[in-house]
């Protein structure tokens, strides 16, 4: 049910955004001082900022951008942290205590601090900001699976495997990779939202997506000192991200309740 | 046959002796642990801090182009930026260990430890105020709506703070900001100089963290509410506002605490934004403000200020639930 | 002998389908009373139907009656229902591991099942937790009553609920399966103990079980329920060596070979 309303919202704003030239005929960042910060009309359906840019656009150019980053950041971290999660959990103590004491210095701070830290060295901007952010959120990805192979380790049909002779790891790859993939597939469709709010939240403060591009959190920065005369530019690109967000999350929960069966059970009968 | 069961209630009487007698001394030693642990994490974290800071090419004079060169070749020694990395790195380590985190290199008249001072008792006031809002409403409507889950007061509440949980913080601040200070103006807009002017940066802040305890509290309440113990205590009489108190709620609350190191750590970054909203001087803003200026004192100071206080935090949690833990490990077991 | 308990055509249904079916059975002070039939065959339903705390509010009594002592149960209020459980009926549950609250100790779990109102004696609540902790056989009561669950073993807590339940002198148990999760040498020991109480107190005791073995050892009477109805009924000796109903010979036929039911023909 959840995931239904997820998906559909979801869908029409991906259908929104790309369909984008559709809906408003001028560029993002094209500028045209006579009609800025004018409220919205017929000619400019979300209103223009204060370079008369027309937000409709600008906000679909932001959506545009915050999915792309959110899912690109996850996909590029469930990689990662494949990686050294399957390698951590396969291998014996020392080695696994080892590569997870260094990821846990890290680990211990807040994900938004963290990516703040790197874009201070790698710099502003979008191409940065991806890649300060893959290069934190895959040591979040690869606990999580470090966890899932070491619990699959475990079960009994691995033993049962391993008694049978099967020696490889990339036989237990065929063991236990089918097993742990849903939870890992939830786990990085949670990652999303996090990564879209972390982009919205650095370029809201100015650290992230420099202008003239558009992001949705740069926007909402761009209209707090105005909003008190010009509340439209706040409006429409936060109703958009929280809609974003708000949509993928509803499908992420949907997506683990079908993982969990004893959720199912209490909204049945006995 | 009276003698069968005597026999067993004796051996097994001796078994009971065991595990009490140096649980204190385990308790302190555990502490004692963390305590290094927290130390050696934290020295790690300043090195690394360190090393990138001064790997990375470019200081906080790059960007000064009206300044002749002599001016920024003595302000690189002033700072020392020309010594050698290892000479700069103990010196560092050095004058940190003596409480000094330097000056801030944008604002040469505040100290790094000034600027903490300062501005930290504001921040701490907001987060505080946020995490008892956050965690009164999120307990008291989470265990609500589990006790009558599936109603409507449950299904509303468990929308909204879906919707409490996605919508990003700065989002909720600017709109609360919008609605409560500009439109009905019943409180002030900005800064921080009375109780009115905390109302609004506090609940903004408290928002996503008392939605989130608001899920958590609910799934743990459910989970609670099917354990065999409360039903036993049913059985035995108990009346139902005694087995909700006693029985219910202190152990629906175990997972709220674990979830209060993330927590803390959401109150924080949050407040990055809380501040830039209604414009309060507190750590948040000057964190930002370095990080914009590349005031490399000033951020690393900071960071090492909020990861002191983060990982205290944890150790904190981590001690309280180490006895917990305890208590409910051997019930869980499949025997 | 007065009934103590009388169930008279019982019908539990849940949605669309019946759970307990016309259900009737007896219990008298002075005797134990077993409840015989496999998983699924609605036993312990019938326990919690008498306590009134079915599990799930889809669950519910559509008809018969449950008479304690005359009074009819069904027809009380939760009010005076609570002032019933755990003082004139008492409930030894089925899971020892997980039925006591694991961050309560054993002396605030005790005491909390006492009942000053309802207990004529004059001995303090404390002290009356010792004494049952003694008679049900522990030799150290106090360190027991400082405990927390965590430290006891399954035969341990298993006691020790016995104990709780007998706070307030009961005059009715509901054993719902309760050596079920324990290892043989403790299930006699545990039978042992609830067949001196029942002597020494008078108590009449609902054994629920699943385990004809225990039936044949402890219980004076019993019934055997197959999906929610009563199949047979009757004496002990007659259930086993004169068996009428098709269910009850298969499941005598399964036990051919147990020990206890050999002694106990003897």
């Amino acid at each position: 049910m959840k995931m239904i309303i997820g998906l559909s919202i979801l869908g029409s704003l991906i259908v929104i955004c790309l369909l984008g030239s559709l809906f408003s005929p001028y560029e993002p960042t094209a500028i045209c001082l006579a009609d800025k910060n004018s409220p919205p009309s017929f000619s400019h359906w979300f209103g223009t900022d204060e370079l008369g840019r027309d937000l409709l656009a600008r906000t679909l150019q932001g959506m545009r951008i915050s999915l792309s980053i959110g899912v690109l950041a996850s996909i590029i971290d469930l990689f990662l942290g494949t990686l050294w999660g399957t390698v951590a959990g396969f291998s014996n103590h020392k080695v696994d205590s080892f590569m997870m004491r260094l990821a846990e210095l890290v680990y211990s701070l807040p994900y938004v601090l963290v990516v703040i830290l790197a874009s201070v060295i790698l710099g502003k901007g979008l191409v940065p900001l991806l890649v300060a952010m893959i290069c934190i959120g895959w040591i979040h990805m690869a606990r999580v699976i470090r966890l899932l192979v070491r619990e699959a380790l475990c079960a009994e049909y691995v033993l049962a495997a391993h008694a049978l002779g099967v020696r490889t790891p990339r036989l237990f790859f065929t063991h236990i990779f089918p097993n742990i993939v849903g939870p890992m597939l939830v786990a990085c469709m949670l990652s999303v939202p996090h990564a879209i709010f972390t982009e919205a939240f650095l370029s809201f403060l100015g650290i992230g997506i420099q202008p003239p591009i558009a992001s949705l959190g740069s926007l909402i920065g761009d209209a707090l000192p105005a909003m008190r005369f010009f509340p439209w530019r706040l409006i429409f690109p936060a109703t958009f991200i929280s809609l974003l967000i708000f949509s993928i999350m509803l499908l992420s929960d949907g997506l683990r309740d079908l993982y969990d069966p004893k959720k199912q059970l209490n909204e049945g009968v006995l | 046959m009276e003698s069968n069961y005597r026999h067993s209630a004796t051996s097994t009487s001796v078994a009971i002796e065991a595990p009490q007698k140096s649980a204190s001394f385990q308790a302190v030693w555990t502490i004692v642990r963390k305590l290094a642990q927290l130390s050696v994490s934290l020295l790690a974290l300043l090195s690394v801090c360190f090393v990138i800071m001064h790997i990375v090419p470019g200081d906080p004079f790059q960007e000064e182009q009206a300044v002749p060169q002599e001016v920024l070749d003595n302000l690189r020694h002033k700072y020392g930026l020309d010594r050698s990395i290892f000479s700069q790195y103990v010196s560092y380590l050095g004058r940190v260990l003596h409480g000094d985190l330097g000056t801030s290199m944008r604002y040469p008249s505040e100290s790094v430890v000034k600027i903490i001072g300062n501005s930290f008792p504001v921040s701490i006031h907001l987060g505080l105020q946020a995490l008892v809002i956050a965690v009164i409403f999120g307990i008291s409507i989470g265990s609500w709506s589990a006790y009558r889950s599936n109603r409507s007061f449950d299904v509303t509440m468990t929308v909204g703070s879906t919707f409490g949980v996605s919508i990003p913080s700065f989002v909720i601040a600017a709109t609360i900001q919008l609605l409560f200070s500009l439109y009905w103006p019943l409180f002030p807009v900005a800064r921080w100089d009375s109780f009115s002017h905390t109302v609004l940066p506090s609940i903004a802040l408290s928002i996503g963290p008392a939605c989130a305890i608001m899920r958590i509290m609910r799934a743990s309440m459910l989970d609670t509410l099917d354990k065999e113990w409360v039903m036993m205590a049913r059985m035995k009489g108990v009346p139902e506002w005694r087995v909700l108190l006693v029985h219910v709620i202190p152990n629906a609350l175990l997972p709220v605490l674990h979830y209060m190191g993330p927590i803390t750590a959401n109150l924080l970054t949050g407040s990055f934004v809380i501040e830039r909203v209604f414009c309060i001087p507190g750590l948040g803003q000057w964190f930002v403000l370095g990080v914009m200026s590349r005031d490399y004192p000033l951020i690393a100071g900071l960071t090492l200020f909020y990861s002191i206080v983060l990982y205290l935090v944890h150790t904190v949690i981590d001690i309280i639930t180490i006895g917990f833990n305890k208590r409910l490990s051997q019930n869980e077991c499949a025997r | 002998m007065s009934h103590l308990l009388k169930v008279d055509n019982l019908v539990v249904e849940a949605r669309t389908t019946t759970i307990i079916d016309k259900v009737c059975l007896e219990v008298s002070e002075n005797e134990i009373v077993a409840l015989v039939g496999e998983s699924g065959s609605g036993k312990s339903m019938i326990a919690r139907s008498i306590m009134g705390l079915l599990p799930s509010e889809q669950l519910s009594i559509s008809s018969g009656s449950i008479r304690f002592q005359d009074q009819n149960l069904l027809s009380l209020k939760e009010q005076s229902m609570r002032k019933i459980r755990g003082r004139s009926i008492a409930y030894i549950p089925q899971a020892p591991l997980t039925a006591l609250n694991p961050m309560m100790s054993i002396e605030r779990q005790l005491l909390e099942s006492f009942d000053p109102q309802f207990h004529k004696r004059t001995e303090s609540p404390k002290e009356r937790a010792v004494a049952l902790l003694k008679r049900v056989g522990f030799l150290d009561p106090s360190r027991v009553m400082k405990s927390m669950p965590y430290q006891l073993s399954g035969g341990m807590r298993q006691r020790v609920l016995i104990a709780i339940s007998l706070m307030n002198d009961p005059k009715l148990l509901i054993a719902d399966e309760p050596t079920t999760a324990l290892d043989v040498t403790l299930q006699a020991e545990i039978l042992d103990l609830l067949q001196d109480l029942r002597k020494e107190y008078g108590l009449g005791i609902l054994f629920i079980t699943h385990d004809l073995g225990i039936v044949a050892r402890s219980a004076d009477r019993g019934y055997i329920l197959q999906s929610g109805k009563t199949v047979e009924s009757g004496l002990t000796h007659d259930l086993f060596y004169n068996p009428e109903e098709e269910y009850t010979k298969t499941l005598i036929a399964s036990l051919i070979h147990h020990p206890t039911l050999t002694a106990a023909a003897v």
